[in-house]
């Protein structure tokens, strides 16, 4: 007997071996950090002897100002850098794909280049960029005769979260525009040579064609870049140490730092288990948003 | 309303020559259609009067306007793709409004006209729809109302109805026509089948690697063909051409299978071009097939017939070479079988057997 | 969309997240075992040239250490050759080997704490921060080494070493390591040149500092006062715990409370606000770390700079440095009442608790802080060391003219804080002291914060 297997069925079939992969290399990690942020645990103590102590470690967290501090910090950097990074990655997108194919591949080249740079050698030019004696942004900002002295970048609060987020949209800009560069090669190009005999000049071709076509592009793009930026770490911590004071420490830093450094896995768990609810709670709201949109082809 | 002029143009994609010194003169209000085999330009000529290909030389007149240097969005030309090229995102009726809104047309103007192009094209049901939910004739007429709802000087159409089946095609063919006369728009079609190139065009023009082949009404290039080529691409199927030497004493015409008189209007040109060899072609529509020997008729043997319907496609084999007939479908022969086959001379083309060029009548 | 794909999209949807989610924050235990994930360790093999066949099997004892023991620096062999040559010669049947750690303190340590956690046997011997000390042992992961239980130190051998710094690796009672191997120990420099044009003296006092800095700047325009390293990160708090305890103030008190908000220390940290405030050292110190804060003095544009002896053995290269014999390196000032204190940042040895092979390691723990190892050390690295006899030994101080003054220093050494909680307390200060010489937070909210979330920390 033939057992006739109807299409999503079988998708299900083949998808079945990853969807166990990730249950358990992810999910079971999951609630097993889940189930440690009911204890105390340390490093400096015997496990087995350690008590289950319900939520005390996210009373902790909760009561934590330098937690909502971080967090207030974490979600406006993570705005304004996937806003910024989408602006400028669209920008450079549209630059290379509208030049000549020679041009557009030595753009493409200049663009990768910031992603590809470890993070940990990123933050290094940009400490030296920001550096407020040999700096390059101090130097330039003092010859245009715009202040006397170079800007202490990295220690004016409202400077270092600028400087910060400058740096990250410098450096993310390029995946961006990797992305929106695959969603502009799909676009037809017929269409757009429809929209030109249709009367449409560059701007509105642009906000009218190009744009909403490339939206399902964008908000995928934006969801993934949003969620790095929700976890970026070495960046700014090599910029900034998360300073001035805890200005600019980040959500990620402190399950990293509770669990690694400081060997208190149960507290460290539960703000692992905590930036990941905020993480997969923004995430489901944003999603729940643009679900239309995703799907205009249908 | 204004007629399109292109003179001179030459187009080179590296160095292949799409273009080749094309000039010609599309009427006001009429409809030109534009065949010839594929990749022989048609689409790049198109595309050059719209604006979207710069020529590598030459000129395109819109009306009396010199163009080349106005980009599409100000040409007012309205252009049906190939592959309609509906935006995916909007709806049909944001697709028709397109052009409208492009030029800052008033929200309720815009509505009014978008709403009467639908109606004319019996659209008004699918207006909500996006194009994934259309059928390929849905799409079809979504692409037409796109350019005929801001009243165009130009349409360019890029064989609209290649991907249609064969009876919405026949339909759409005839409502196109129909639109295009009633709007009066001056009309560049492209297309390579012949059949809607004949029923449709006002004025046919063939182009063949780039250069224009014979520019003229579909009759006239039916029936007197310029060269080999318009003769062989114009008419289905094909006309069938032998080669023959010239007896111009006796003015006949000998194939290596048989002997016939020439036509008298070609007398005078045989004998002042005084060469001793001629290609003679003859539309399988123009050969008689008789069971019986008649005066003057030539032995064949049936090769393939293939019946169409009301009419039979016989392929026949005269002197080595193969010739097709159209016959009535009350003569049957079978393969193999021998039979006559006779032509009214008067239906008979003769072209130059070195340059391929018809031969002047009287 | 049907139900069924809705239902599919959804799934994935989450499943996508999640893995997303997770891959970032969500460290786990099953991440702490994959030891290679961490770090990448290079082991290294030394052939030990054999001039005698040993028919027995060797021990082979590992230590691990940053890739300084792979380097010399002057007229001696690298420290791990130095090594394998004097346990070759005293115990041919051990074999040295070094595991090369990362130069990262932050990962170094926890890399430690994944092996730890792993159990794993294969390290003997680890080269440790003073401030990991007390973690580790608090944790169970160190040998003691005066606990009557084999293996102990052969109390020759500790006998020459300096006892302030065997008292920095004691932890509870218990002597946990031998240090330092390598040590450094902040101190102040200032410049000799100018001071004596102006007629001073070298400054005693904090207050003595402001008074010179304030005279020489109006003199000579285009000078910076002091400078120090004021980044967010451990090389603040080094300063910070100078001038705590240079103004009288202490870590913890007696009952191991936090003793950072005591008035003390209110004055220590309102200092170095003003010292800023006050243009004596220019706001960019919260910017550098030692290696900038450095750049102003050795260019010749600083006064006074405070930091690592270290840059004793190139201030008088004319290729390095502007300031050559221009310059003067002293132990920081201390107010009246205060200890005139350098942080002593050291690495010392220790053996692991879960090494398979602790008597051999021992062995060669005893011959690395035996005279001759410690005296080819400071030939080849010249540090802050343990053992006494170097300081004074004359090829030493042939090879580094500079050791009587480093000796001076190295008497002021402060012992690390002493708690397993240490990474967290120094992050908690780095904290509040940056936002205090920022600006962002007073004083003494700062070091009431400091102290609240200190004891939170350590249970109190
Ligand atoms: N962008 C281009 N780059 C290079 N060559 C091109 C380009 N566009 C067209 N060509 C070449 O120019 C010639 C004419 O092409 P065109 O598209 O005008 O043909 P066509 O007559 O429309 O053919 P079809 O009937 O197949 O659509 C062809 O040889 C084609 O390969
Ligand atoms: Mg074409």
């Amino acid at each position: 007997m033939k057992i006739r297997l109807r299409e999503p069925t079988i998708a299900f079939l083949f998808l079945l071996p990853a969807f166990i992969g990730v249950i358990v290399f992810y999910y079971y990690q999951i609630v097993q950090t889940g189930i440690y942020s009911l204890h105390n645990l340390q490093h400096t103590a015997d496990w087995q002897t350690q008590p289950f102590v319900w939520f005390k470690n996210y009373a902790t967290v909760f009561r934590s100002t330098y937690f909502w501090q971080s967090l207030r910090f974490t979600v406006y950097f993570t705005f304004m850098a996937t806003v910024l990074e989408l602006a400028v990655g669209l920008g450079m997108a549209m630059a290379t794909f509208w030049v000549s194919r020679w041009l557009g591949g030595i753009l493409r080249a200049i663009i990768i280049m910031p992603w590809v740079i470890p993070p940990i050698i990123n933050a290094m030019i940009w400490r030296w960029l920001f550096h407020a004696d040999v700096g390059l942004f101090g130097y330039i900002l003092v010859s245009l005769g715009l202040v006397d002295k170079p800007p202490l970048f990295l220690t004016e609060p409202m400077l270092a979260v600028h400087s910060v987020i400058f740096a990250d949209v410098w450096k993310n800009s390029s995946i961006m525009a990797i992305f929106l560069l695959g969603g502009l090669a799909a676009i037809p190009a017929d269409i757009y040579d429809a929209a030109k005999v249709d009367g449409a000049r560059s701007w509105f071709r642009f906000r009218k064609v190009t744009l909403p076509m490339l939206l399902p592009t964008i908000l995928v793009a934006l969801l993934f870049r949003g969620i790095d930026a929700l976890r970026t770490f070495d960046l700014i911590y090599g910029l900034t140490g998360g300073g001035p004071g805890t200005v600019t420490e980040t959500l990620s830093s402190f399950a990293y730092k509770y669990y690694f450094t400081y060997g208190k896995f149960g507290l460290g768990s539960a703000y692992a288990i905590v930036v990941f609810a905020i993480i997969v709670g923004l995430a489901a709201v944003y999603l729940s948003r643009i679900r239309r949109n995703m799907r205009f082809k249908e | 309303m204004a007629g399109v002029r292109v003179e001179g143009l030459l187009k080179k994609f590296g160095n292949v020559t799409a273009l080749d010194h094309v000039s010609l003169e599309f009427e006001d209000g009429q409809l030109t259609v534009l065949v010839g085999p594929s990749g022989c330009g048609k689409t790049t000529l198109l595309r050059i009067i719209a604006g979207l290909e710069d020529a590598t030389g030459g000129s395109v007149f819109i009306g009396h306007e010199a163009v080349n240097q106005v980009p599409p969005w100000e040409r007012n030309i309205a252009m049906v793709f190939q592959s309609y090229a509906l935006y995916p995102h909007m709806t049909v009726f944001d697709n028709i409004a397109f052009p409208l809104r492009a030029r800052k047309i008033s929200k309720a103007e815009v509505k009014q006209r978008v709403e009467q192009t639908a109606a004319l094209l019996g659209l008004s049901e699918l207006l909500q729809r996006k194009p994934r939910q259309l059928s390929g004739g849905q799409m079809q007429r979504v692409a037409l109302g796109r350019a005929i709802v801001r009243k165009p000087e130009v349409f360019l159409m890029d064989e609209p109805l290649s991907n249609l089946d064969a009876k919405l095609r026949v339909e759409m063919r005839a409502e196109l026509k129909r639109l295009q006369k009633d709007l009066g728009v001056t009309t560049i079609y492209v297309t390579h089948d012949q059949a809607e190139a004949m029923t449709m065009a006002d004025k046919l023009v063939v182009m063949r690697g780039g250069v224009i082949q014979q520019m003229g009404e579909p009759e006239e290039v039916y029936s007197h063909p310029r060269n080999t080529f318009v003769g062989g691409f114009i008419g289905s199927p094909a006309m069938n051409f032998i080669r023959c030497s010239v007896d111009c004493a006796e003015a006949e015409l000998h194939a290596p299978d048989f002997q016939c008189k020439a036509p008298s209007r070609f007398v005078e040109a045989l004998r002042r071009r005084g060469k001793d060899s001629v290609i003679l072609g003859v539309r399988p529509e123009d050969l008689k097939v008789l069971a019986s020997f008649e005066e003057g008729a030539v032995p064949a043997t049936v090769y393939i017939s293939e019946p169409m319907g009301k009419e039979m496609l016989l392929t026949v084999e005269v002197g080595g070479a193969l010739a097709k007939a159209i016959t009535p479908t009350n003569v049957r022969p079978r393969i193999g079988e021998t039979v006559w086959l006779t032509f009214d001379e008067a239906c008979v083309h003769l072209f130059d057997s070195e340059t391929d060029e018809a031969l002047p009548t009287e | 969309m049907s139900r069924e794909r809705k239902w599919l999209v959804g799934i994935c949807i989450l499943v996508v997240l999640a893995t997303l989610a997770a891959c970032g924050p969500t460290p786990t235990p099953q991440v702490i075992k994959e030891k290679e994930t961490v770090v990448v360790p290079v082991k290294e093999t030394v052939t030990v040239k054999e001039t005698v066949v040993v028919p027995q099997e060797k021990t082979t004892v590992t230590i691990a250490y940053n890739q300084y023991f792979n380097m010399t620096f002057g007229p001696a062999d690298p420290p791990i050759v130095a090594i394998k040559k004097a346990v070759e010669s005293k115990y041919p049947n051990i074999k040295v080997e070094l595991l090369v750690t990362s130069t990262e303190a932050k990962t170094w340590h926890d890399m430690y704490t994944t092996w730890f956690m792993a159990k794993d046997p294969t390290v003997d011997i680890l080269g440790v921060g003073g401030y990991w000390t007390a973690e580790f042992a608090e944790a169970g992961w160190l040998e003691p080494l005066n606990d009557g239980v084999a293996p102990d130190v052969d109390p020759k051998i500790t006998a020459k070493l300096i006892p302030a710094y065997l008292e920095a690796h004691t932890y509870k009672g218990k002597l946990m390591g031998l240090g330092p191997w390598w040590g450094g120990i902040g101190g102040l420099y200032y410049r000799k040149d100018l001071l004596e044009k102006y007629g001073f003296k070298p400054p005693q006092t904090y207050d003595d500092v402001v008074t010179i800095a304030k005279t020489i700047m109006a003199k000579e325009p285009g000078m910076t006062g002091w400078t120090w390293s004021g980044k967010k990160d451990v090389a603040l708090v080094n300063r910070w715990f100078e001038y705590l305890y240079g103004f009288g103030g202490k870590y913890f008190d007696d009952a191991g409370k936090c003793a950072m908000n005591s008035p003390q220390a209110l004055a220590a940290l309102e200092y170095m606000v003003n010292l800023i405030k006050d243009g004596i050292s220019p706001a960019e110190v919260a910017t550098w770390k030692e290696e900038d804060s450095m750049v102003r003095f050795v260019s010749g544009q600083a006064i006074f700079h405070t930091g690592r002896q270290d840059m004793l053995f190139w201030l008088d290269n004319p290729e390095k440095s502007k300031v050559v014999g221009k310059w003067g390196f002293i132990p920081n000032p201390a107010q009246p009442g205060g200890r005139r204190s350098g942080t002593y940042e050291g690495w010392a040895f220790a053996i692991s608790k879960f090494s398979d092979s602790k008597d051999a390691a021992l062995k060669v723990l005893e011959v690395m802080f035996d005279f001759p190892v410690q005296k080819e050390l400071n030939l080849s690295q010249g540090p802050v060391q343990a053992h006494m006899d170097v300081y004074t030994d004359p090829d030493v101080i042939k090879n580094n003219p500079n050791m009587p003054l480093i000796e001076e220093i190295a008497k002021t050494a402060l012992a690390p804080l002493s708690s397993p909680q240490y990474p967290e307390i120094a992050d908690i200060l780095a904290e509040e002291i940056h936002a205090a010489i920022t600006g962002l937070k007073a004083p003494k909210a700062a070091l009431t914060d400091a102290c609240a979330r200190i004891d939170l920390a350590t249970g109190h």
